[in-house]
């Protein structure tokens, strides 16, 4: 009787023990050097708990010395990824991060370059144009025998002569009004031509200028620089 | 050859680097007696633009000081290149002339202010020392 007690009792407890081992709630222990224990199941959900944080790290996680290795700052590529206030606050941009998107200049529109009174947009090749300061038409031509351009912004070359002295030239692009501001002076080569220029008429696409010499004689002039100001569309 | 190649290049170069016009231009007789010549430089030619679409487009944006007045077309062969009389200028029968109507009345007008000179016993350049001085 006692035999077979023992026998029960030796199969009860290695029942016992296989149970816990195959339902998993057996867990080894495990020591680290600073006297603590933890038992394996617990390490696996602080690595488990761990691994989520290190795809969701947050501001709070980010010491306040820690900086982005301009490697890693090069692969930003999507929009949302950079925020606040992170770029406007940099003084100055750092080098070799090559050019900023148009979408983050103040580039000045049309209206703002003919207003003229914005001081924080900044102006663009194509539209200094619109400055209300600024020519937007000039050339520098040879009045004698056919009426020759040597150069010129925004008039064309073919001119029409009218006579001695008398020449119409016109816009490559018009002005927006008829009455554009139209300044010219007219010599010749020796510096020794004293002429006179008057604006005959002009017009949002033209302008008929004349040269007199100082005996008010209708003359040809070697040198004949025309300037124009106003708006155009 | 290499001679060839160099001389075909001094007569080619110039016209790569030079304004070049075509070899008509347009005239309007004016409502005042003179006439306007346009001179068209290739220069101003669109991209893709023919000669017609080009002198058309030009003969528009100067066709507004000479009212409902339509040019004609005059071969530069045909428009003086001596300008001394260029306000005597006429365009006839497809040319552009001296007009010796025109001439003889400069010359007329040129008489008359000699006569009034020579009664004021004064020369031309004195004319222009009194005119400096007024």
């Amino acid at each position: 009787m006692n035999k077979y007690l023992k026998i029960f009792s030796g199969l009860v407890l290695g029942a016992m023990f296989c149970s816990s081992v195959f339902a998993g709630t057996y867990s080894r222990t495990y020591s680290f050097t600073d006297g603590t224990t933890a038992y394996g199941s617990q390490i696996a959900a602080e690595l488990d708990a761990l691994g989520t944080s290190v795809n969701n790290i947050v501001n709070a996680q980010i010491a306040t010395g820690a900086a982005i290795s301009d490697a890693k700052l090069a692969q930003i590529v999507t929009p949302s990824k950079v925020s606040g206030a992170a770029i406007t606050l940099l003084t100055s941009v750092p080098s070799g991060a090559g050019e900023l998107p148009s979408a983050n200049l103040n580039i000045a529109t049309q209206a703002e370059m003919e207003t003229a009174t914005d001081t924080d947009v900044l102006v663009t090749a194509g539209r200094s144009k619109f400055h209300p300061a600024v020519a937007k038409a000039w050339a520098r031509f040879n009045g004698t025998g056919t009426p020759t351009i040597s150069t010129s912004h925004n008039i064309d070359s073919s001119i029409t002569d009218n006579g001695t002295g008398d020449y119409t030239l016109s816009f490559t692009t018009d002005f927006s009004h008829a009455t554009p501001c139209v300044v010219a002076n007219a010599g010749g080569t020796g510096g020794t031509d004293d002429q006179f220029v008057g604006i005959n008429s002009s017009a949002a696409g033209t302008v008929r200028i004349e040269i007199w010499n100082t005996s008010s004689t209708a003359e040809d002039a070697e040198i004949v620089n025309v300037v124009a100001f106003g708006d155009q569309s | 050859m290499k001679k060839l190649i160099v001389i075909l290049s001094l007569f080619l170069l110039p016209n790569f680097c030079l304004a070049s016009s075509l070899d008509k231009s347009a005239v309007w007789e004016r409502s005042d007696g003179g006439i306007s010549i346009l001179t068209f430089d290739t220069r101003d030619m669109k991209e893709g633009e023919t000669e017609d679409q080009f002198t058309t487009r030009m003969i528009a944006k100067h066709q507004a000081n000479f009212g409902s007045v339509a040019p004609q077309f005059v071969s530069k062969s045909n428009i003086p290149t001596d300008k001394t009389n260029r306000n005597e200028w006429s365009l006839k029968n497809g040319k552009v002339e001296v007009d010796p109507v025109k001439l003889a009345a400069k010359a007329a007008k040129e008489a008359e202010k000699e006569a009034v000179l020579s009664k004021l016993k004064i020369s031309k350049e004195e004319l222009e020392k009194l005119r400096g001085l007024i």
